[in-house]
């Protein structure tokens, strides 16, 4: 584990965002270190906060000025800080285990031999690795409730693509650089298209609109391409055939 | 008692204060482009700061009204018209049943908030009733506003007497060029010092991609960037970053050629550097910048933003005394 000294490290973002940085780059150590913090943040339950959110690398804190001066907010977050190692921290309780249907390839995957050969697998290897491992929601983001998932094994650090595919369905299954990301809606992307899901990301008609949450894991079941139009043709829930478990 | 939709005007939507809270799940906090006219056009009619109104850009809607009502428009100067009849902006104004709202066309700004006694009544998504069309919460079945839709107005015994205004020296709009400050953030040290200094020296044109995800400013120089080893999971531009999170106000130069500020509907976090952010105070204004206005940046501290934020609560405290 290689984590820079100079990290971590506590910056403002604008008036009123204070961000802690366990790192610069996309690691398993800085990662659970951002979703121990944000956990560890919920618990202390300071007065000051407004908001908690744990992305990639770090924990984002939106805070009330009037309620404490960046000075004073900044020694709270040293002290805490201090406590423990959090780069080795144990992660929240609470989280769960989805196993998501996808298909992969075809129609629903084009890019799939693509980031196989990238990947330097068979496009049966890559199925076969992709479902197989389990990964953590690393951070949600850039679109409701959508999951950067992660880490895939060094083989799959492929590169973003250099020019954007216009627009990929909502479900699709894209991976670069050792993650995966489930669309929440559908979107441009540089990723690679593999495969596609009947999971919502995002469901503003429910109640608790969103099923994912940092930290939870996510393993993906091969499917056929009926198997989907069938799980969508009968699930009114959003869970597009996914089983949800606790994690103990 | 319902205002009916006649026509909707160009992506009018409904809006409130916005939805904070829900941005470590991807929801960005939404809510009225210029939130200082919003909470004036509410004080105009009697409601609580914070009600829902509707926001125009660049063409009003037209409303009929099918009951008597208090009504007030802020913002930019969009002259509202009672069936025909050209009225004053910034004014408590009143509108019989039957009677037809819409508006000249606009002189200058880009938005205008019309509030409407009671507030407009559609049902709350995640605490709000803001307008966030792409991920479908808030407005009218998740969207802007459609001819013939019916919004349904909240009750409210308001007694806020017609002709009640806000005097000029208290509607804030920006200046020419506009001015907006900004505190250097995060990533500042990722730009050469001459390429920092340039960034504020340049008079910067708001480009034609200006929405409410955000407004991309072009016609200053590109940015030079120091040297550095691209980190892990990083995009191989030097203007990318390991996805991280956008805050409200983040300017992010894509490419390092034309700054993005980002504004109340932009995506929770990407994988762009952020120069710094546009102070608060400001974020308003830039709600009522038109494509070609000339803008500069202006470099402040957090000293300074934090006096602009007090200054505009002072502003806002005067307002509420003036139409009392």
């Amino acid at each position: 584990m290689s984590i820079p000294n100079t990290f971590p490290a506590i910056k403002p973002v604008g008036i009123n965002g204070m961000l802690v940085q366990f790192s610069d780059k996309l690691e398993e150590p800085s990662n659970r270190a951002a979703l121990s913090f944000c956990d560890a943040m919920r618990q202390q339950n300071w007065a000051c906060i407004d908001e908690i959110s744990a992305t990639l690398a770090s924990a984002y804190l939106r805070f009330d000025i009037q309620k404490a001066s960046h000075e004073e907010l900044t020694q709270d977050l040293q002290s805490l800080l201090h406590t423990q190692n959090w780069y080795e921290a144990v992660l929240p309780r609470g989280r769960r285990h989805l196993e998501i249907p996808c298909v992969f390839g075809g129609e629903h995957g084009p890019q799939l031999e693509e980031a196989a050969t990238a990947a330097k697998l068979s496009t049966q290897d890559a199925i076969k690795d992709l479902t197989s491992v389990r990964t953590r929601v690393l951070a949600i983001g850039f679109a409701p409730g959508q999951p950067y998932l992660g880490e895939l094994d060094d083989h799959w650090n492929i590169p973003r693509l250099t020019t954007l595919t216009r627009e990929v369905p909502k479900g699709a299954l894209i991976v670069a650089i050792k993650q995966l990301i489930i669309f929440t809606a559908p979107s441009p992307t540089g990723w690679r298209h593999i495969g596609q899901c009947a999971f919502d990301c995002f469901r503003p008609n429910q109640i608790n609109p969103f099923t994912l949450r940092p930290g939870d894991e996510v393993s993906l079941r091969d499917i056929t391409a009926k198997d989907l139009s069938h799980i969508k043709a009968k699930d009114r829930t959003g869970n597009g055939g996914a089983v949800i478990s606790q994690i103990l | 008692m319902p205002v009916k939709v006649k026509n909707k005007g160009l992506a009018t939507s409904i809006q409130d204060m916005g939805r904070p809270g829900y941005f470590h799940l991807g929801i960005p906090i939404s809510g009225a482009m210029d939130r200082f006219s919003l909470r004036v056009a509410n004080m105009l009619v009697g409601n609580d700061e914070s009600a829902a109104g509707l926001e125009a850009v660049f063409m009003g809607p037209e409303l009929e009204f099918t009951e008597d009502a208090i009504i007030a428009v802020t913002g930019g100067e969009l002259p509202p018209k009672i069936d025909g009849e050209v009225k004053e902006t910034w004014t408590t104004m009143r509108i019989k049943a039957g009677q037809t709202l819409s508006f000249d066309y606009i002189r200058h700004g880009a938005r205008a908030y019309i509030a409407i006694a009671g507030g407009i009544d559609t049902p709350q998504s995640l605490g709000s009733r803001s307008t966030y069309a792409i991920g479908a919460l808030g407005g009218i079945d998740g969207r802007v506003i459609e001819n013939g839709d019916e919004l349904p107005i909240g009750s409210i015994s308001t007694n806020m007497s017609e002709g009640t205004s806000v005097p000029k020296v208290l509607r804030r709009g920006p200046g020419s060029p506009a001015e907006l400050r900004v505190l250097p953030g995060l990533y500042w040290h990722r730009i050469t010092h001459e390429a920092g200094e340039r960034f504020f020296q340049e008079t910067w044109k708001v480009a034609s991609e200006a929405d409410r995800m955000g407004y991309r400013f072009k016609g200053g120089s590109p940015l030079e960037f120091v040297e550095r080893k691209q980190p892990f999971s990083a995009g191989s531009d030097p203007s990318n970053i390991t996805d991280a999170p956008y805050a409200y106000g983040s300017i992010q130069v894509p490419g390092g050629t034309e700054p993005i500020v980002l504004h109340r509907d932009a995506v929770s976090g990407g994988g762009f550097f952020t120069l710094g952010t546009v102070i608060s105070a400001d974020m308003d204004l830039i709600g009522q910048l038109q494509p070609n206005i000339e803008t500069k940046f202006v470099k402040v501290n957090m000293q300074t933003a934090l006096s602009a934020r007090k200054e505009r609560a002072v502003m806002l405290d005067s307002i509420r005394q003036a139409v009392a």
